[in-house]
This record gives structure tokens, C-alpha cells and sequence, in this order.
């Protein structure tokens, strides 16, 4: 009897029907309904409400003020009342203080909360969201930690488990978190450092790096432009290309011209790097060898000093693409023409073959901002969507 | 007396030839089968009879789903006079390299001393091969082989030798007259030393990439530039063979080069040798660089024709290398009877050594290695004295990888029993150890290219053969019959115990006939995966090494198992001394080959992905793409 009792109220409890399937995405929904708070409790310095701005008008805006802050409430707020909007304003404020990344204010967030208090006795309690405007707002933390990429760790599994119990729903976030997360943080082949470097030199290197991993032979060199006589930009440039590049280019087509394309944009994590690319024009594929691969009844005696080689055709290196054929990567300090062309009398002292051929610079500007999906660059991402939204709406109309 | 000894084994030679011989799988091809000698009771007209005969090649026709059961047949000298002078003649060479030549000294000093070569000199060591027309001894395979295993237990010497014979072939095979009149009989009097200026970069060479070249000069002369590595024998040589890149046309387009191999004197202009290098092992004979500036070479000097440089490197290395597996031969025995005496001498807890069981079997294993080597050897020595033509590089190639990896594997069980002294400085395994390493520099083709080489020219035959097999069996939709057909057809060959004729049994002494069966077993499977193998990949299978390399495997252990029974059958049939004890080692061996077997069919058999060979293969592409070895570290965490 109240087996099916449980499971009619499962059907129809909102927040239960989700939890058998519970994406991410379910609960977004859920805890979106929840809204912060929107009243103003009272700010004034005599009443003795718990502010709802305590981050606001911090001047020194660090992570050791915002500690500060935090244990300031903990130490004051005996009772921890009106914590989950204490915690809501303290989510808000971490982007400006700079620790949206850092785990360890997190957890002093977390522990905030009081301890045991909100622990379900039974199971139905705990199935049935106990105290889900806390879950909630914890759901929330979690969420913006998972957002910018902060794993959790076990610490913080432990006061979650000490503030709602084992079976709460945030705490099973925090498994699924636990699960996930790790493993995305390591699925990506070209790995990189949690914070990338912020000097523009080890940047440039990384993207370099990255760039010309398709060939492991890559040569990645770095240059000054003061090596070059009367170059005017005094920057660095790095230069990659692999020996096949280098062969490649050597057998290029004197006629016809290279091209220095650029800049194009890469991203590391949330920096971008600009970079610029000598190419040349596509070259057509090998023809392809005919070969009845059935018929075995002429194999070539083993070549005694080579491994044998079946007939097919040579593949083209990966160099050797439909829109070209790629030589060179490079990034430059300043990115300027000036230092591309440094670039080039660098690059000709290895391949000999650039003194002779026409070199054509290809400028298309990266500059067009870019539509960032935070809020901050909204301004100039709104110009630019307008500008294309409005192309695509006069293509869409002379198609009609 | 002697011939009443024999008789048992003869009546079985006989029975078999009574029988009409053919071919015990049921391809379309048979065998031409070439009469051994019947008139074993007419020794004197025998040798007469047999010469003349052709033997077909053993690997090739396996590959082609054929056994010569004549392989079963061990050669052996027709008379006991034939015998005891071979020995006598070797005997002082035996003796020589025993008590009188200093190996220890040789590695010291890192000079073959002149005393050595000149008793070399003496007994027309050089010209063992070179035929009396050219003032050499021409000796029989079967004592030449004999000569090379007591020359093989200083690796130096040996080294030496093979240099010289690689030499010597080369002109056998491709020099004309007077090439021939003018070198011949100085390389056998070792009057003049040769060195082969062969390695560029790599070992061996990449034919399509040669930096020595010769440019024709006017008044028909060639000049010569480049260097060459890793040239033994450099600084004791009066000539060089040296393989250059030659064009037909001024135009010096890379597809048009050709090899050429070229007589250059060292007297000559612009020839510089380099200091020896360093070596680990075999340091008697010296490594040197060489290079060539402008050495002006004639016409005359050019050994074949132009463009001949690929058939001559081939056929002059592989041609003795049968030699190679006796001086290991040589070496090994030495190793055996060392490694005997000190477990007689040392004493562990007041026992000899040899009472312990696992001494005793390293112990038992290295005779049993030694001893399918020396069966091996002998039989395909044995058979090209008895045959004028019998295509034998392949039999050779494998007898030298069969003997290379196991004499690595007996080195390993004395290491075992010795234990730490072998890596002190005067021990003498110490010095065989770094010797043994010395076939790197020496042997000129890895060796897997030359397993390689084993299967590709077996292919080559069983492709002929079986090509319109092949094509249907590759378009199973275009004919459902034969589809169907072939799975009855080899239905057999996947079961564990298939259906035998038996006619290897009756080759054999009948106390063998379960090793005969074993070996009908891996035959039967041959047949099986060869097909298999082309059927699966196609034309592709060139590039397939892992397949070639594991063919080669196969068909090495069968050519083994085969030696291994012809000896010990005969043995057993004339009841030589210890026969007893070779009979159940024969059994011994045939299992191990047998299982070693197997092993290989059910890997090549089940394809890369189910044995896993595939992530292998994908790890290996990925290493380079990451510079290295690149799992996490053991210890690394995730958060």
C-alpha cells in the first residue's frame, strides 16, 4: 500500500518526477524558477537585518576581503539568519573580487550554512527536497562552480553531507560533479594549464605549439626583429614549420606567389592569440593508382634494404590541404605588417626559395568582436550581431 | 661393417622411393620430385649420379602448400673415407682455434695478430669457396660449414671470414673473366684483402637513397664521391667494393639512378680512411668511415653491370649465410662445454650445481638449441652438396635468423647459470656477450628484413600458384559456391586434431611418427594461413609486416621441426650413439616448435584487433605525436 502511495506522490511531486532522470538541465529549469530575492532588506547601519550587500562597498576588492567578509558574517550571524541570501549576494560579487575559480572560497561559502539543522530524519523527507530553497540555493553554488570549471573536492562533499545529508539533492549534484568533471577536465588532446599565461610571448608559444602539433617534426623557432636591418617594429616572432614544410616550399612553384595570410585568431582557454599562416596556392592530389588489390599473383620480391611499399599512391602530408598548401605558422609581437615582413627575411635564410618567389600579404581583420556568451562584452557583440543579423535577413529576403 | 650399420636406415630410404611419390596436399601443382640416388650399395657412382639434379626450394614450395618429404631424408657422407678426410682436414684448424688462438687477446688488443692469419693463409681458409680453376680448394658445403664452426668460436675471425666470403661470392657471381682471373686467386690466398664499403646512415641501405656517387668522366672513367660507414676491414683492405649511385643520362633524375657496384683500389686519389671506431664487441676487426673524393675509377673496375648493385648486395650477403649459423655453431659449443665444466666446479650448499633442477634444464635446453642448429645446418648443407641446384637463400636466410635468435636465447641460459660473474671484466662469457652483439655491424640486413625477405619470395610463389583461388575467395558474393566449397575445404585445417594422410610418418623412423604427424599438423595449417593471409589483405599484405615477419616465423619452425626429425630419424634408424636420447629429444623439440606454432596461427589467424595487436599499433602512431612515452604518471590525480 505505501509502496504505491509513493509512487503516485513520485508521479506528481515536481521536483521528484525530474530526479529519476536528473540532467543538468532539469534542474536549471527547477532552480531557475527560484528567484533571488528581490526586496531590499533594510542597508542602513543601525538595523540589526542582515545587509543583503555586504560585498558592495568593499574597496579593496581581493580574496582576503572577501574571507574576511564571509567569516565577518559567520562570526556575527550567531543564528545564520538569512544565510542562502547571504550566499546568493556572495555568489554575485566572486566574478568582481576575482575568486570565481578559486575552490576555497567556495567552501567558506558553503560553510556558511548550519550544520545538521537541515538533515532529513526519513527517507520521504529526503526524497522529497527537505528544506529546497537551501538545496536550492546550494544547487546554485554548485552550478556557478561548475561554470567556471572548478572541480570539487572531497572537503567540500563532507560539509555538504554534514548540512543536508547524504541523500540531498545537492549533494548528488556534488557526486555527479565529482564524477564528470574530472574526466572532461582531461579529455582534451591538447591539454593546457588551468590559468594560461598571461605574458603574450608564453602565450604565443602555446598557441604555436598547439598549432603545429599535427606535425610532430615542427621546428618552432623565435626570433627578434632586431636581427633584421631596417626592420622598425622591435618585437619577437615565432616561427614554426617542419622539415616536410621546408621541403614543400622549396619545391613550390616560382610563378606563381605565397601568400602571408592573417590574422587569425586562436583561443587558449580565455585569451586569444592572433596568428598569420604563409601558404601557398593548393596543389592538385596524385593521381590515384590504379591497383587490384585481388590480385596476388605478381607480388614484388621483398626489397631486401626497404620495407616494401604496396603500390598505392603516397598520401600528401597534412600540410597539403584543399585551400593550399601551408609552409609556415607564425605570431608576432605586434602583429603588424612590419614584422611579418621581418618574418619573411628571417624565414629566407632557411628556405632560400622566398628571395625568388612574389610574396602577397592577405589582411583580413580579426578585429570583429566577438559574441561573448558573459555579459561584459555585450555592448560591442550586440553591433556586431546586428550588422550580420541584418546581412542574413537581406539574403533571406532576395531569396524569397 | 659400415654398410650393415646403415642398413636399417637405407631400407627405410628405400621403401619411400618404391612408393610413387607425390604430393600430400591436394593443390593443383605437384611437385616435380627429383630421384635421390636409389643405389646406395654403389657409393663410388652415386656422387656421379647426383650431381646434376635439381632440388626445388623448400620455402618456396611450402608457401605453395608443398612438402618435399626428401627433406626428410638427412644427407649424409657416402662413404666413411669421404668423412674421416673431411675431418682430418679440418682438424688442424679445429685445433688451432682451440689452444692456440688467443681470443681474450684479440678483444684486448683490438688486432687479429699476423700469426693467426697467416696459419689461415696456410690452410687455405680464404679459398674455401673460390673453385680450384682459380687456385681455391672448392671445398664440400658439408665440410666447409665444418671449417666455419671451428673458425666460429673467435668471433673476430669469423667475422672476418664471412666478410671475405661476401667478397668472394660477389665476384663468383657477377665478375667476368678477367675480373674473376685477376682477383680470385689472391682473395683465396688472402694475399689481397677486400672490404665491402656497403652502409650508409642506416644499416644496410636505402636503395632509392644513396650519397656515394660515380659520375661518368670522358674516356669511359667514373668519379666517385660520398662516404660510406661502418666499412669493416677498412684499414687492413687493399680494395674497397663500393655500391655508388650511377646515371645512365647526364639528367640526375632520382628515378632513373642506379646502383653499381665499383672495384676501387685504396692506392687511389682522394680515399680516406677514418680512425677505427669504437666498438662493443668482435674488436679484432676494425670499423672505419671511408670516404671518397674524386676517386677516379675505369670501366674496368666496375663489378656486373650498371645498375646491377641491388642483385649483387642480395644475392653475394645471402648467399653464405648458411655460414654465419655454423660459426655460431662453433661459438655455442665452446659456451656448452664452458658452461658444463662450471657446474661440475661450483658448489652451492656442498651439491655441484648441476643437481639443481632448473641448472639442469638451462642445462638441457642450450644442448637441445645447439642441437637443432647443427641438424639444421647440415641439412642444407648436405643437400647442396648433393644437388648442383638447389635455390637455397631462403633455407639459408632461416637458418641464420633461426640460429641468431636462439643463440641469443642459449647466451641468456648460461647468463642464467652464471650468474653475476658473466658482467665481470675477464670473464670469458663477458667478451662472447658483447661479440654476440656484434652481428648488428656485421650481418649488413636486419633481421627482419630479412624474415621479410623469407616471406615475400615465399608469397611470390604461392601467389602464383593460387592468385584465381585468391580472386574468388576475395568476392565471396561473386562466387557463392566456392565460398561454400572452401569452407569444407578447410574445415580441416581449423580443427585441433585435423585428418593426416600420414605420409610424413612413413618418412620417418615409426618411433617418430606422432612428431611426423605434428609436423603434417603445421603443414596442413601452413597451407591454411598463407591463404588466409592473402585472402584478408589483398596485394596490401606487402605492407603488412607483422604478418610477414610471423610467416617467416612459421615456416622457420617447420623447416627446423623437419631437420630436427630427418636427424634424429636417422640417427635412430643407424643407431648412432646417444640415438636413444636424440630420438626423445626430436619429440621434445617438435613439441616446442609445434606449440611455437600454433601460437603464431591463432595470432595471424584471429587478426589484429581480437589479439589486441591493433591498440599496439595505435599507441605506436601516437607515440611520435606525442614525443614520447605519454600516459599519466602512475601516481598523478585527477582532482
Amino acid at each position: 500500500m505505501s509502496r504505491v502511495l509513493l509512487k503516485f506522490s513520485f508521479q506528481f511531486s515536481g521536483y521528484i518526477r525530474h530526479s529519476s532522470a536528473l540532467s543538468h538541465t532539469v534542474i536549471m529549469t527547477r532552480t531557475n524558477l527560484f528567484h533571488f530575492p528581490q526586496r531590499s532588506f533594510a542597508d542602513d547601519e543601525k538595523s540589526r537585518l542582515p545587509r543583503l550587500n555586504e560585498f558592495g562597498n568593499v574597496e579593496n576588492k581581493s580574496k582576503e576581503v572577501f574571507l574576511t567578509v564571509i567569516n565577518g558574517y559567520d562570526v556575527r550571524e550567531v543564528h545564520k539568519r538569512n544565510h542562502v541570501e547571504f550566499i546568493y549576494g556572495a555568489l554575485k560579487q566572486m566574478k568582481d573580487f576575482g575568486v570565481e575559480r578559486d575552490l576555497e572560497v567556495y567552501k567558506a561559502i558553503v560553510n556558511v550554512m548550519p550544520k545538521g539543522r537541515f538533515v532529513p530524519r526519513n527517507f520521504l523527507q529526503a526524497e522529497f527536497m527537505h528544506f529546497p530553497k537551501q538545496q536550492i540555493c546550494i544547487m546554485h553554488l554548485l552550478e556557478q562552480m561548475e561554470d567556471n570549471g572548478v572541480i570539487p573536492d572531497a572537503e567540500l562533499g563532507e560539509l555538504l553531507v554534514n548540512i543536508i545529508g547524504e541523500r540531498g539533492y545537492a549533494v548528488r549534484r556534488f557526486m555527479r560533479m565529482m564524477y564528470w568533471m574530472p574526466k572532461f577536465s582531461k579529455l582534451s588532446p591538447w591539454p593546457l594549464p588551468t590559468e594560461v599565461p598571461r605574458e603574450p610571448f608564453d602565450l604565443a608559444m602555446l598557441a604555436v605549439k598547439r598549432i603545429t602539433s599535427v606535425d610532430p617534426s615542427t621546428v618552432i623557432s623565435v626570433f627578434s626583429t632586431r636581427d633584421v636591418e631596417d626592420s622598425i617594429d622591435d618585437t619577437w616572432i615565432i616561427s614554426g614549420q617542419s622539415p616536410v614544410q621546408q621541403e614543400l616550399l622549396a619545391s613550390h612553384n616560382k610563378k606563381s606567389p605565397v601568400y602571408i595570410e592573417g590574422a587569425f585568431r586562436i583561443w587558449l582557454r580565455k585569451s586569444s592569440v592572433y596568428y598569420f599562416v604563409l601558404r601557398g596556392d593548393p596543389r592538385p592530389p596524385p593521381d590515384p593508382v590504379e591497383t587490384d588489390f585481388d590480385d596476388v599473383s605478381s607480388f614484388s620480391a621483398g626489397n631486401i634494404f626497404r620495407p616494401p611499399v604496396s603500390e598505392v599512391a603516397v598520401q600528401p602530408s597534412v600540410h597539403e590541404q584543399e585551400d593550399g598548401v601551408f609552409y609556415a605558422v607564425c605570431c608576432t609581437g605586434s602583429s603588424g605588417k612590419d614584422s611579418l615582413l621581418s618574418w619573411v627575411r628571417l624565414m629566407q635564410k632557411t628556405n632560400p626559395i622566398l628571395g625568388e618567389v612574389p610574396i602577397l600579404f592577405k589582411f583580413s581583420s580579426p578585429n570583429r568582436d566577438i559574441v561573448t556568451t558573459d555579459g561584459k562584452n555585450m555592448d560591442g557583440g550586440d553591433q556586431s550581431k546586428t550588422d550580420s543579423q541584418k546581412q542574413d535577413d537581406e539574403t533571406a529576403g532576395g531569396n524569397r | 661393417m659400415n654398410s650393415l650399420n646403415k642398413c636399417c636406415y637405407i631400407s627405410n630410404k628405400l621403401f619411400k622411393y618404391t612408393r610413387v611419390p607425390r604430393s600430400i596436399h591436394t593443390t593443383s601443382c605437384a611437385l616435380s620430385k627429383s630421384d635421390v640416388d636409389v643405389h646406395e650399395d654403389k657409393p663410388s657412382s652415386a656422387s656421379a649420379e647426383v650431381k646434376g639434379k635439381v632440388k626445388e626450394p623448400f620455402i618456396k614450395n611450402l608457401f605453395a602448400g608443398l612438402f618435399d618429404t626428401e627433406m626428410l631424408v638427412y644427407p649424409e657422407y657416402k662413404t666413411r673415407e669421404e668423412l674421416v678426410s673431411a675431418i682430418d682436414r679440418v682438424a688442424p684448424i679445429k685445433d688451432f682455434f682451440v689452444h692456440v688462438n688467443d681470443s681474450k687477446a684479440i678483444d684486448e688488443e683490438a688486432k687479429i695478430p699476423d700469426s693467426v692469419l697467416a696459419f689461415m693463409r696456410e690452410n687455405n681458409v680464404f679459398g674455401s669457396i673460390i673453385s680450384k680453376q682459380f687456385q681455391g680448394t672448392d671445398l664440400e658445403k658439408k665440410e666447409y660449414m665444418q671449417l666455419i664452426e671451428a673458425v666460429g668460436v673467435d668471433s673476430s675471425v669469423s667475422n672476418l671470414l664471412f666478410n671475405h666470403s661476401v667478397i668472394t661470392n660477389a665476384f663468383l657471381l657477377y665478375g667476368n673473366d678477367s675480373q674473376k682471373e685477376k682477383y680470385l686467386p689472391r682473395l683465396g690466398s688472402g694475399e689481397w684483402n677486400f672490404a665491402y664499403a656497403f652502409n650508409e646512415k642506416i644499416s644496410g641501405i636505402d636503395i632509392m637513397d644513396i650519397a656515394v656517387t660515380a659520375k661518368p668522366m670522358a674516356d669511359k672513367k667514373w668519379s666517385l664521391t660520398g662516404s660510406k660507414m661502418w666499412v669493416a676491414n677498412a684499414d687492413r683492405a687493399d680494395f674497397f667494393l663500393v655500391v655508388a649511385k650511377t646515371w645512365d643520362h647526364k639528367v640526375e633524375d632520382s628515378m632513373a639512378a642506379k646502383t653499381t657496384f665499383f672495384i676501387v683500389d685504396k692506392t687511389l686519389n682522394g680515399i680516406k680512411v677514418g680512425e677505427p671506431l669504437q666498438q662493443l664487441g668482435s674488436k679484432g676487426i676494425s670499423i672505419c668511415n671511408v670516404t671518397f673524393e674524386d676517386t677516379v675509377v675505369s670501366e674496368e673496375d666496375i663489378l656486373g653491370n650498371i645498375g646491377d648493385g641491388y642483385d649483387i648486395a642480395v644475392n653475394s650477403m645471402s648467399k653464405g649465410k648458411l655460414a654465419k649459423s655454423a660459426s655460431r655453431l662453433g661459438l655455442l659449443k665452446k659456451l656448452a662445454d664452458m658452461v658444463s665444466e662450471y657446474t661440475i666446479q661450483t658448489k652451492i650448499s656442498k651439491l655441484p650445481l648441476h643437481k639443481y633442477e632448473m641448472c639442469r634444464y638451462n642445462l638441457g635446453r642450450i644442448m637441445s638449441d645447439i642441437y637443432s642448429i647443427e641438424s639444421l645446418v647440415y641439412l642444407i648443407a648436405g643437400n647442396q652438396d648433393d644437388f648442383d641446384t638447389f635455390d637455397s637463400i631462403l633455407e639459408e636466410l632461416a637458418a641464420d635468423i633461426y640460429s641468431l635468435e636462439t643463440s641469443f636465447d642459449v647466451i641468456q641460459r648460461c647468463i642464467d647459470i652464471i650468474g653475476p660473474q658473466t658482467v665481470l671484466k675477464d670473464s670469458p662469457l663477458e667478451r662472447i656477450l658483447r661479440d654476440s652483439y656484434s652481428y648488428l655491424l656485421h650481418d649488413l640486413i636486419p633481421t627482419d628484413v630479412k624474415k621479410i625477405y623469407v616471406t615475400t619470395n615465399g608469397l611470390q610463389r604461392a601467389g602464383k600458384v593460387a592468385h584465381e583461388e585468391i580472386k574468388k575467395a576475395r568476392n565471396p558474393l561473386n562466387f557463392p559456391m566456392f565460398t561454400l566449397k572452401s569452407f569444407v575445404k578447410f574445415d580441416n585445417a581449423l580443427r585441433e586434431d585435423p585428418k593426416l594422410t600420414g605420409e610424413l610418418r612413413q618418412m620417418v623412423h615409426p618411433a617418430l611418427g606422432a612428431d611426423a604427424d605434428k609436423l603434417e599438423h603445421c603443414l596442413i595449417r601452413f597451407e591454411y594461413i598463407v591463404k588466409e593471409m592473402m585472402r584478408r589483405w589483398g596485394k596490401e599484405l606487402l605492407d603488412r609486416q607483422y604478418e610477414l615477419i610471423n610467416l617467416s616465423n612459421y615456416a622457420t619452425s617447420m623447416l627446423v621441426m623437419t631437420a630436427v626429425l630427418a636427424r634424429a630419424s636417422r640417427s635412430y634408424c643407424i643407431g648412432l650413439q646417444n640415438a636413444d636420447m636424440e630420438r626423445v629429444l626430436c619429440s621434445a623439440l617438435c613439441h616446442q616448435h609445434h606449440q611455437k606454432v600454433k601460437r603464431i596461427f591463432d595470432d595471424l589467424n584471429d587478426g589484429p584487433i581480437e589479439t589486441g595487436r591493433a591498440v599496439f599499433l595505435k599507441i605506436g602512431e601516437d607515440a611520435p605525436n606525442n614525443k614520447g612515452y605519454f600516459f599519466s604518471h602512475a601516481v598523478s590525480r585527477n582532482y
